[in-house]
């Protein structure tokens, strides 16, 4: 599912080509996922991190889901405050894109 | 009986240098303390006019005379004299040694002013040295320095200088003119040592242990991130969320001026997005099973779902194409374009700085509440001390935080201007 449409850049001035926006939106997307992944892996103690890595192995996706929510309170916040800082950025450099 | 008189006994020559066993100036170490405290031989012809008043002091005086004269001359049958050696002299490593401890001292008490060695009875040397060095310690250190810098000159020179005469002369004489307080000395000094590597020790084993946890939440750290991106329920997760807080990103912008992005035109397109997404997953679906009926039923499914798609692109068209009929003339759309791009523009950024904000109070919470657990406080108290910030507390970092956005805002060459001032 693409989360930085044409339609949004298009907002900010934004104009690609098809082969550009969907090397554009590949990069910026797994960008905002590190980043989102990092911040998540921040907000974890030791003791949090040790039990993380217990799925490893087990491949418990639906189980690796409900201890996210369990022990990552703020995900949601996370989520928004990278994107909206990723968003910030593209739209700061929106002239460098065109 | 004596070898008289003591020309440079300071105490009685009216020089006005402390008393021999007073502490020096600056605070003192424990160590140091009790060494200062155990007495030298000298002590009783070190008290002022001792020489005239005292027997016993007349009597150390000449102990600690002969002891070093002999202890001298034993040295200089142990280590002959070179020949053409510069720097031993014909009085053998004994008395060159005594000569160099005096010349520290005359140094130390007298900045300027000549010495002209082998002058004084070696006794009244002594005295002249505990004078000036009521520690053995810092003579020690100052020798050590005087005779790295001689060895170094010989060695530039080619003579034939042999440090281990005078070396083993110092070790000889310094029990001598110390007495007591020489074996204090290195008493303190062995302890002071053991201490000192024992907190050394302590100290790298805390780095140590510091350094393994740092490396193993690292590692950890390592590991989560595998995990949660190559978790598929978890990325996806991460994606549905990012598309909610776009969403209401974007529906938090009341723009309705321009027409262009009403918050009525995104819930539209978001709306077309999320049918597509439905479509694009049901269609996959389609001829997937090895049974006609489950395929048939796939194909209905995505049969509707293509309906929908196919509606919510009609109406967000047609809103498209109501948004384009307010704007009439092509110069009129581009002016009306133009604004709209400064203005989102200018949104994302304010969103980005609050994102900031947001992001660095969070971590500082996260901080406090981490150091809580540290100081024993289980989850709840620690999550209910982080929240308990100051108003204070909470201005700093508001401030921090909105400051580092500016900045960085700015330095990718975008300024936000006045209209983002949340620092109060």
């Amino acid at each position: 599912m693409t989360v930085i449409t044409k339609q949004l850049l298009a907002d900010i001035g934004i104009s690609l080509d098809d082969s550009a926006y969907a090397q554009f939106t590949e990069q910026y997307e797994a960008e905002l996922d590190s980043r989102i992944v990092n911040e998540i892996v921040d907000e974890l103690d030791t003791e949090q991190l040790r039990e993380l890595t217990r799925f490893k192995d087990s491949g418990d996706d639906a189980e690796l889901q409900r201890w996210l929510v369990e022990n990552v309170p703020d995900l949601d916040k996370i989520v928004e405050e990278e994107m909206a800082i990723l968003l910030g950025e593209i739209a700061e450099n929106s002239e460098s894109f065109t | 009986m004596a070898n008289r008189p003591r020309r440079n006994n300071p105490n009685s020559s009216g020089n006005n240098a402390p008393v021999p066993t007073t502490p020096e100036q600056g605070p003192l170490s424990e160590y140091d303390t009790k060494i200062l405290a155990a007495p030298t031989p000298l002590d009783l012809a070190l008290l002022p006019g001792s020489e005239t008043t005292s027997f016993a002091a007349e009597a150390a005086y000449n102990d600690v005379q002969a002891s070093l004269d002999t202890t001298v001359d034993l040295l200089k049958q142990q280590y002959p004299t070179p020949v053409g050696d510069k720097y031993v002299s014909p009085g053998g490593p004994g008395i060159d040694m005594l000569n160099l401890m005096a010349l520290m001292a005359h140094r130390r008490r007298n900045e300027k002013g000549n010495y002209t060695p082998v002058q004084d009875p070696s006794a009244t040397m002594a005295q002249n040295i505990i004078c000036a060095y009521p520690n053995p310690k810092q003579l020690i250190a100052d020798v050590s320095t005087h005779a790295k810098a001689m060895l170094e000159r010989s060695r530039h020179q080619g003579d034939t200088f042999d440090p281990a005469g005078l070396q083993e002369s110092f070790a000889r004489l310094l029990p001598i003119v110390y007495g007591p307080r020489y074996q204090e000395y290195r008493d303190q000094h062995r302890a002071e040592r053991h201490a000192t590597a024992t907190v050394a020790a302590e100290q790298a084993a805390v780095a140590t242990r510091e350094q393994q946890a740092r490396d193993e939440e690292e590692s950890l750290k390592y590991t989560g991130r595998e995990i949660l991106a190559n978790s598929k329920s978890a990325t996806l997760n991460r994606t549905q969320l990012i598309n909610q807080s776009l969403m209401s990103l974007q529906m938090r912008q009341a723009t309705a001026r321009n027409a262009l992005s009403t918050p009525k035109h995104a819930l539209l397109q978001w709306n077309k997005n999320r049918a597509e997404a439905k479509y694009l997953r049901k269609q996959a679906k389609v001829g997937s099973s090895m049974f006609k009926f489950i395929n048939n039923h796939h194909a209905r499914v995505a049969t509707k779902a293509k309906r929908t798609l196919d509606a919510r692109s009609g109406v967000l068209s047609a809103h498209q194409a109501l948004i384009d009929g307010r704007t009439r003339t092509v110069e009129a759309q581009a002016a009306v374009r133009e604004r709209a791009y400064k203005e989102k523009i200018k949104f994302y950024s304010e969103q980005k700085i609050a994102a900031e904000e947001s992001r660095i109070q969070r971590r500082a919470l996260r901080q406090r509440e981490l150091h809580a657990r540290s100081q024993g406080m289980n989850k709840h108290e620690s999550k209910l001390y982080a929240a308990r910030l100051t108003p204070e507390d909470k201005r700093r970092i508001r401030l921090v935080a909105v400051t580092a956005a500016k900045r960085n805002a700015i330095r990718q060459g975008y300024n936000p201007g006045t209209d983002y001032d949340r620092d109060n």
